[in-house]
C-alpha cells in the first residue's frame, strides 16, 4: 500500500495546482484598463506587451503579484491566480530596467523557494508538468509502446535548457541597450522565451482563450512562430517519453541549480542497495545517479524533479531516503 | 591626416563594440565553448585571431566595392540578396558546426565536422559575418564613402577593424567554458539556434531582394 501512497499524493496535489493556477481567478475578477484591440479579438501576440500597456490577455489584472518558481504563465485566461513565471519576470525586469527595489523582494522570495523546493515545484506544482504527466499516463493506459531517450540525446536536451534560459537572459538585458536594440526595445525578442514556450499556447487555450499561434511580423518573429510550433508538437511528443519538455524547460534549468545544495535531496544508504536497477527503470527522466552512486549519499541530479518514484519502487527497507529541510519525507 | 582617419575608425569601432560582441559571439562563441576540452587560451585566442582576419578580409572588400560603386550599392537588391546569400552560407556553416558537436557519435554528423569547411570555420565565419553589413560596419562604410581617396577609406577601415577587434578579443575566454561538459552542451545547442535564427534572417532578406526583382 505504501507504494503507491507518494504517486497518489503527488497526483492530488499536482490537480490542486492545476486548478488553483490555471482557474483561480475564476473566482476573483479584477478588471484593469481598457482591452486592446488584438486581445478583443482573441489572438494577441506576445510582443504587444510594454510597461506602460501592461495587459493581460483578458484585459484582468493577476491576483497575487507573485512569481512563483514554476511554469504559471502570463497569457492564463483572467489574468491568473499568480503573475507570471520566475523566467518571466527576470526577463521583463533586466528589459526595463526596474530598480532594484522593485526587483529585490521577487528575487529574494524566488531564491527561498527554489533554495527550499528545488525541482519539487516541476515534480509536484507545474501544471505543464501535470499536464505532460496525464500524456504519458493515456499513453500507458492505451498499452502504446512509449520511446526511448538515448544518454546522448538527453545530454542534448539538457544543454538545450540550459541555453534557452542563458539566451533568454541576455538578449532580455541587450535589447534594452540603444546600441544593440537601435530602437530602444526590440520588439520581436521581448519576452523571447515566452513567445516559444508551449505554456503560452496551451494555458489560454485550457481557459477558452484562442492563443496566437503565428507572428509574421518580421524575419525574428517568423523564427520564434516557427520554434514556438516545434516545441510545442516536441512538448506533444511527451505522450511518447515521459516528461520530455521537463529535460528542456528553462525554469527547470534554474531550478536544477538548486537541488544540488538546498534544502530538498535524496540519500541513498549505499550498503542496503542491491542494485536491481528498479530505481533506473522507473525514473521518468531517466536518471542514473541514484542506481550509480555508490560514495555519496548525497545522490540527487540536476535533472530530477523529485517525483520520488524511486523511493516508493525501491523493494530496500530505507535504502532511499526523500530529505527536506533535513526531515525525511519518503523513504523507502 | 591619415592618424585622424585611423583613430575615427578606431573610436566608432569601440563605441559600437557591444553590438559587435553580441553578434560575433554568436558566430564564433559557441564554436570556442564547445570546442575540444584541452584548448587553452591560447587556442581561444588564434581561433579570434583567424576569425578576426575573415572580417578583416571582409570588410576591405566591402570597402572597396562601397568605394568604387558608390553608396546606392547598400540599398540596392543586388546588394541585399547577396548579404542574404552571406547570412544564410553563415547559417549552413553554423548548424552543421552545432550538429557535428551536438551529435559526435552519429556518423554523419562526426563526419561533416572533420570536412574542410568547418575546420577553417573561424575564419569563414569572420568573413560571412561580417559579409551581413552589421549597423556599425554599415555607419564605418558611411564614412569610406566619403573618404574621398582610396588609402583614407583603407586607413579608416582599418581603424574600425581595430577598435571591433579589441571589444571581441574577450571572446577567447568562452574556451574555457569548454571544460565543462554541461557548458559544452550547452554552446553545441546555441551553435544549432543561433544558426536557425541566421538561416530566417538571411531567407527574409533574400525574399525581400527577390520581391524587388526589377532591380536585380
Amino acid at each position: 500500500m505504501t507504494t503507491r501512497r507518494i504517486t497518489i499524493t503527488r497526483r492530488i496535489v499536482q490537480t490542486l495546482s492545476f486548478a488553483v493556477i490555471l482557474y483561480g481567478a475564476f473566482f476573483y475578477d479584477k478588471p484593469v484598463g481598457t482591452p486592446l484591440p488584438e486581445i478583443e479579438s482573441g489572438t494577441p501576440r506576445t510582443n504587444i506587451y510594454s510597461r506602460d500597456r501592461a495587459l493581460w490577455v483578458s484585459g484582468k489584472s493577476t491576483v497575487l503579484e507573485l512569481y512563483p518558481p514554476t511554469l504559471v504563465c502570463r497569457f492564463i485566461a483572467k489574468g491568473g491566480l499568480f503573475k507570471a513565471c520566475a523566467l518571466h519576470m527576470f526577463s521583463e525586469n533586466l528589459t526595463w530596467r526596474s530598480s532594484l527595489a522593485e526587483v529585490l523582494p521577487h528575487f529574494f522570495l524566488f531564491m527561498l523557494l527554489s533554495f527550499l523546493f528545488a525541482r519539487y515545484w516541476c515534480g509536484w506544482v507545474c501544471p505543464l508538468g501535470a499536464i505532460t504527466d496525464f500524456l504519458n499516463g493515456t499513453r500507458k493506459l492505451l498499452r502504446i509502446p512509449g520511446w526511448e531517450v538515448g544518454k546522448r540525446t538527453d545530454v542534448f536536451f539538457r544543454g538545450m535548457s540550459h541555453f534557452l534560459l542563458w539566451a533568454t537572459l541576455l538578449i532580455s538585458a541587450l535589447i534594452a541597450l540603444p546600441l544593440f536594440g537601435l530602437k530602444g526595445v526590440n520588439d520581436s525578442l521581448f519576452l523571447v522565451y515566452c513567445q516559444v514556450c508551449p505554456a503560452r499556447i496551451i494555458y489560454p487555450a485550457l481557459g477558452g482563450i484562442t492563443p496566437c499561434l503565428a507572428d509574421t511580423t518580421d524575419a525574428t518573429t517568423i523564427f520564434l512562430t516557427i520554434l514556438s510550433l516545434a516545441f510545442l508538437l516536441f512538448f506533444m511528443a511527451g505522450f511518447f517519453v515521459p516528461r520530455l519538455w521537463c529535460r528542456v524547460c528553462a525554469i527547470g534549468a534554474v531550478l536544477s541549480y538548486f537541488n544540488r545544495g538546498g534544502a530538498a535531496w535524496l540519500k541513498k544508504d549505499a550498503a542496503k542497495c542491491t542494485s536491481c536497477g528498479t530505481c533506473r527503470r522507473c525514473c521518468p527522466m531517466d536518471i542514473e545517479s541514484v542506481y550509480r552512486e555508490r560514495d555519496c549519499r548525497n545522490v540527487t541530479d540536476p535533472g530530477c524533479v523529485y517525483c520520488l518514484r524511486c523511493v516508493e519502487e525501491c523493494p530496500e527497507k530505507e535504502c532511499l531516503e526523500a530529505k527536506l529541510l533535513g526531515k525525511t519525507v519518503a523513504k523507502s | 591626416m591619415f592618424f585622424t582617419d585611423l583613430t575615427a575608425g578606431f573610436l566608432l569601432g569601440l563605441s559600437s563594440g557591444v553590438y559587435c560582441l553580441g553578434s560575433c559571439a554568436m558566430a564564433i562563441a559557441p564554436r570556442l565553448a564547445s570546442g575540444p576540452e584541452d584548448g587553452g587560451l591560447r587556442h581561444g585566442l588564434l581561433s579570434i585571431l583567424e576569425y578576426s582576419c575573415g572580417r578583416l578580409v571582409a570588410y576591405m572588400l566591402a570597402a572597396a566595392a562601397l568605394f568604387l560603386s558608390g553608396p546606392a550599392l547598400l540599398s540596392h537588391p543586388a546588394g541585399r540578396f547577396c548579404m542574404g546569400i552571406a547570412t544564410m552560407t553563415l547559417a549552413v556553416l553554423m548548424l552543421a558546426q552545432g550538429l557535428s558537436r551536438s551529435f559526435p557519435a552519429v556518423s554523419r554528423c562526426s563526419r561533416i565536422g572533420k570536412t574542410a569547411c568547418l575546420r577553417r570555420y573561424p575564419f569563414l565565419a569572420g568573413v560571412l559575418s561580417a559579409a551581413r553589413l552589421c549597423p556599425p560596419l554599415l555607419l564605418c562604410l558611411a564614412q569610406v564613402a566619403g573618404a574621398g581617396t582610396a588609402l583614407k577609406a583603407v586607413v579608416s577601415t582599418t581603424g574600425f577593424f581595430l577598435g571591433t577587434l579589441l571589444v571581441t578579443l574577450p571572446i577567447a575566454l568562452t574556451v574555457f567554458g569548454a571544460k565543462q561538459p554541461g557548458i559544452r552542451a550547452t554552446a553545441a545547442v546555441a551553435s544549432l539556434f543561433c544558426g536557425l535564427w541566421f538561416a530566417s534572417v538571411g531567407g527574409a532578406q533574400i525574399i525581400s531582394a527577390l520581391g524587388e526583382r526589377g532591380g536585380l
